[in-house]
């Protein structure tokens, strides 16, 4: 395509020409997917992700024109967890839809002409290689980065690196003052779960689950043998085996969602493990927390409301200990 | 291939050679053309980004009237375009051509498992080995199709020979095996990656690039002359095994070419947008349908049915419920389904092959 | 249509009714297998104090008693009425590859679901087994019609063509609205794969009657089907009302796919596969091969579901995988020695 080449050499000459003002200072990183020239204040940033992308650059005041959300029922469009933790959603910024993660529209992202554009190891390779021409667009993978380095890669690269550990080290300091309240937390066992809202499949999490795993491991809990020698981040559990899960704590998570209501969610563990209750001395002794998904996305309000919740619920009570049969 | 009043003959001076053109495939040919050209250029001025035809025209002819706007038309609309064009085109010659081989009007490379082939090989990659350069993603679909074609042709041919029935109702079971496993894959592979396999897998052309039109451009290069040349023989052994071998034609060669030729088409096709149902099933028929003609202009005007068949489809499906972007497999499978039907009951001799 | 080699010789009755206590037998012992054996390892003492002393304070007791017993059960229900079913589809349609999900019946069953309660909101579980009812019988219809339309009639050829594209015609049309509303239809996924696990047990309430009716219903017609899968002419001939006896058989038919897509999502191949390997053994007598298909049925998903339990401890493999994987081999294998 030598022609094209030539075309867009001379469009690319012509606007530095018209407009040198537009012209950004730009810096080399390296994401999962290569080493790019970004701009080193990017103006434009659109998100691939709106969980995993665009919450977190939105809370460290990146400069956001546009994320991937999903579709309700109504057709309506929303960002995944921008109401419950941070308040937001189209309706009420100046971030604009351009697609579902899995399904991108590429144009509604070059009609915003973004300067830099995130998605991760969920985005299509496709998709990725055709928006370079756009912008430059990281793969930032978060699943092996883990959810602390890949908030500090999203801060780092939408330039607000010191916005992003200005907020950590008060998280730090956060987390010692719970650690002090609560002693010696390697001594306390906690389990993470996530159950569908028909009872039809358990996941458990070792790690992975969004700012509560963070929080947990931050905290240095111990978790059960069977969860800590799981070889994935999380897996689908048996119902034979939910007695495998018991521990000092357990954090029960749902997606909040119209059919998946705290009493719901009750009802499809009975239905999935039926006796789970008292199965679980976890949940015989009220040491097991049932809790919304969204609402602790990977955030650093997700972390401070987690670090929160988890501190409510363990620190300063008595609690029956949970003894792990050998 | 009826209508014998209504062609004009050419000859060459020694009249060695003459050659037959039916005026209604050429017309029909013709109007084709004009409505995929009318379909690209709709396509062309259709998105989420606003532009007018007039600006598109302007950016085709190299002026640039924004940096957004020449993105939005060369790196995705033009190949896309292009793209979609150029893979209904290829799926439609790999219907023909396994329709050919295997006598059976109701062959389809989704039916008969080559596409599921092809899937599973490039689901694996993309899904087991991530690291591996999408580069082999062609290579590793065309090896996928050809192992389920070879699988499916070893297993049909008996002593007696092969059977078209046997050949058709092996794919289904091959076909539904293969999306057992590939659906394995993505229940129980890493969830990323079987996320960014999915739209691959719904068959979406919205992230065709240049560098996928030039893979596609290059084998249909290949591919359609090859196609053409040996469709004489090839017709020959479309009049029935005992009068082929007595017009002394190599017929278990020319099959086993055009079946090559046939995954091949398919193969590349399905690796760069995904399984695309149905088109290669109907375009054959709906060509013979709109003009009958020999089976050279014959491959042509299926070529043509699909390339529109499949930038319809793509148009659609980024249109009817934007900004939701339906994929054009999907599409295909609606509007292929009931043609597919249609066909079925209306064919002469579905079953009697 | 020649290409279907005609039903063998007949069947020797001692020889049918010999296998029945044989099958009886395997069918408990491969029902005590499931039970015994699962994720967590219980004794067999357990096992069988659960059974007869039951105490629902041991969470090992629970284990056997309301998680293997019933998904056993429901193994047991399903296994039998697929295959039962797709016995008496090869017999009326005279096409030794007819089965629920071949024909498109599962996918009826299934895109009804999906419909009723993603686009409907219906979410009450009374009415799903009658939706997949309806879903089925539709599907059931619109195949057949197209491939009585087809010139050549229902064919074994133009019914599965007419199946497989309309079984593709509706998981695009589930795909489209998947796109449309991802968040209901997540709730939906795991029903979509096909499978025992996590299915609702009180669904049995429901779905049980119509179940064993539909069984019952199945056996007694059993005699009529192997002078119906000799032809219409003959049947008639015989005295058969053929149109009637049709319309009883659908019925069946119908009940027994939609009930068990409604207990277990789509799982395929089993009505193919089954009637086949019992035809090996007693023949072509739809007397026998329709009692045997079933408990040979239920004596395989029990089998297979067993494998799904234990084979990747703490997780479980999907049911529907392993029975597509298990099944499509062995249809391949039909078409080999059934048509040339």
């Amino acid at each position: 395509m030598s022609r094209f080449l030539f075309r867009s050499t001379l469009a690319a000459l012509a606007l530095s020409l018209i407009a040198p003002a537009l012209a950004q200072e730009t810096r080399s990183v390296t994401a999962a997917n290569g080493t790019f020239d970004i701009p080193v204040a990017p103006q434009r940033i659109v998100a691939l992700n709106d969980q995993i992308v665009a919450l977190p650059l939105y809370e460290l005041g990146a400069a956001l024109v546009g994320s991937a959300g999903r579709v309700d029922a109504d057709g309506k469009t929303f960002l995944r967890g921008g109401m419950d933790t941070l308040g937001i959603d189209y309706s009420n910024t100046d971030i604009e839809y351009v697609g579902q993660f899995n399904a991108l529209d590429l144009e509604a992202i070059a009609a915003l002409q973004p300067d830099l554009i995130i998605g991760g190891t969920y985005t299509d390779p496709a998709v990725v290689d055709q928006l370079q021409a756009i912008a430059p667009t990281l793969v930032i993978d978060n699943g092996t980065l883990g959810l602390i380095e890949t908030l500090r890669t999203l801060a780092d690269v939408s330039g607000q690196a010191g916005n992003f550990e200005a907020r950590y080290q008060r998280y730090l300091g956060n987390v010692e003052r719970t650690k002090s309240y609560i002693g010696d937390t390697s001594a306390i066992s906690v389990t993470t779960t996530f159950m569908f809202p028909a009872g039809e499949e358990l996941w458990v999490y070792r790690s992975n689950l969004g700012a509560i795993a963070q929080v947990l491991s931050d905290l240095g809990f111990a978790q059960p043998a069977a969860v800590a020698a799981l070889e994935d981040p999380q897996a689908p559990w048996s119902a034979e085996l939910i007695q495998e899960l018991d521990a000092d704590f357990i954090f029960g998570f749902y997606r909040q969602q119209p059919d998946a209501t705290p009493e719901a969610i009750r009802a499809a563990y009975e239905k999935f493990a039926p006796g789970w209750c008292q199965a679980l001395t976890a949940c015989q002794k009220d040491q097991m927390v049932l809790l919304p998904g969204p609402t602790f996305g990977s955030t650093m309000a997700g972390l401070d409301l987690a670090l929160d919740l988890v501190e409510t619920h363990i620190a300063g009570r008595p609690f029956i200990p949970f003894k792990e049969a050998k | 291939m009826s209508a014998p009043a209504s062609h004009w003959v050419l000859r060459s001076r020694s009249e060695r050679i003459a050659l037959r053109l039916p005026i209604r495939a050429l017309v029909a040919l013709a109007l084709l053309t004009l409505v995929l050209l009318v379909t690209c250029c709709v396509s062309l001025a259709t998105g989420t980004y606003g532009i007018g035809l007039n600006e598109v025209i302007d950016t085709l002819r190299g002026l640039s009237i924004s940096r957004a706007i020449d993105n939005v038309v060369w790196e995705f609309r033009f190949p896309r375009t292009l793209a979609a064009a150029l893979v209904g085109a290829m799926m439609a010659l790999s219907g023909a051509a396994l329709q050919n081989t295997t006598r059976n009007g109701l062959a389809d490379p989704s039916l008969v498992g080559v596409s599921q082939g092809a899937a599973l090989a490039v689901v694996s990659l993309t899904v087991v080995f991530p690291d591996v350069s999408g580069a082999l993603r062609p290579w590793a679909a065309f090896a996928g199709a050809i192992l389920v074609a070879l699988a499916i042709q070893g297993l049909s041919h008996t002593r007696q020979g092969g059977s078209a029935i046997r050949f058709i109702l092996m794919g289904i079971g091959l076909s539904t095996f293969i999306s057992s496993i590939t659906s394995a894959l993505m229940t129980y592979g890493d969830i990323d990656r079987a996320m960014a396999a999915l739209s691959w897998l719904a068959g979406s052309i919205n992230a065709a690039s240049w560098s996928d039109v030039w893979t596609l451009g290059i084998w249909s290069a290949v591919l359609l002359p090859a196609l053409l040349a040996i469709s004489r023989s090839a017709s020959a052994t479309r009049m029935g095994e005992a009068s082929a071998i007595s017009l002394g034609v190599r017929t278990r060669l020319i099959r086993n070419l055009q079946l090559a030729i046939a995954v091949a088409l398919a193969a590349i096709a399905t690796s760069v947008v995904g399984p695309l149902g149905f088109v290669g099933l109907i375009a054959p028929h709906a060509a013979r349908r709109i003009a009958p003609a020999g089976i050279g202009l014959h491959l042509v005007i299926t070529a043509m049915v699909g390339a529109v068949l499949v930038s319809l489809a793509d148009l659609i499906g980024r249109a009817a419920f934007a900004p939701i972007q339906i994929p054009a497999g999907l599409l295909t499978a609606l509007i292929g389904v009931p043609l597919f039907i249609v066909l079925m009951v209306r064919s002469r001799s579905a079953a009697s092959h | 249509m020649s290409a279907i080699a005609a039903p063998h010789a007949g069947t020797h009755p001692v020889r049918a009714w010999s296998g029945v206590p044989v099958l009886l037998g395997v069918l408990l012992l491969a029902f005590l297998l499931h039970i015994a054996v699962g994720a967590k390892q219980l004794s067999l003492g357990t096992v069988i104090e659960a059974l007869f002393n039951f105490d629902q304070t041991v969470f090992d007791h629970v284990i056997v008693r309301n998680l293997r017993l019933p998904r056993a059960v429901l193994a047991v229900l399903v296994g039998a009425s697929l295959s039962l079913a797709g016995a008496l589809m090869q017999g009326v349609t005279r096409n030794p590859l007819a089965d629920p999900a071949l024909l498109g019946l599962t996918s009826g069953a299934a895109f009804a679901v999906v419909i009723a309660t993603s686009v409907l909101g219906l979410s009450s579980m009374v009415f799903i087994p009658w939706i997949a009812m309806l879903g089925a019988l539709g599907a059931a219809l619109i195949v057949y019609l197209i491939a009585r339309l087809v010139p050549g009639g229902a064919t074994p050829l133009s019914l599965t063509l007419s199946g497989a594209a309309i079984s593709a015609f509706l998981s695009a049309v589930i795909s489209v609205v998947h796109l449309l509303d991802q968040d209901t239809f997540e709730n939906l996924r795991v029903w979509l794969t096909g499978g025992l696990a996590g299915r609702d047990i009180t669904l049995l309430l429901y779905v049980g009657p119509p179940i064993a009716l539909a069984l019952i219903g199945g056996v007694l017609l059993a005699p009529r089907v192997t002078v119906l899968a000799m032809g219409d002419e003959v049947a008639q001939g015989l005295g058969v009302k053929t149109g009637a006896l049709k319309i009883q058989l659908l019925a069946v038919v119908v009940v027994l796919t939609a009930c068990s897509v409604a207990l277990a999502g789509p799982l395929g191949f089993i009505g193919l596969v089954i009637p086949h390997i019992v035809r090996l053994y007693v023949g072509s007598d739809y007397r026998w091969i329709v009692p045997y298909a079933a408990l040979a049925g239920a004596i395989y998903l029990l089998g297979v579901d067993t494998i799904a339990r234990i084979a990747i401890p703490p997780r479980e493999i999907s049911t529907g995988i392993i029975t597509a994987m298990i099944g499509a081999p062995l249809f391949v294998q039909l078409v080999r020695r059934r048509t040339r």
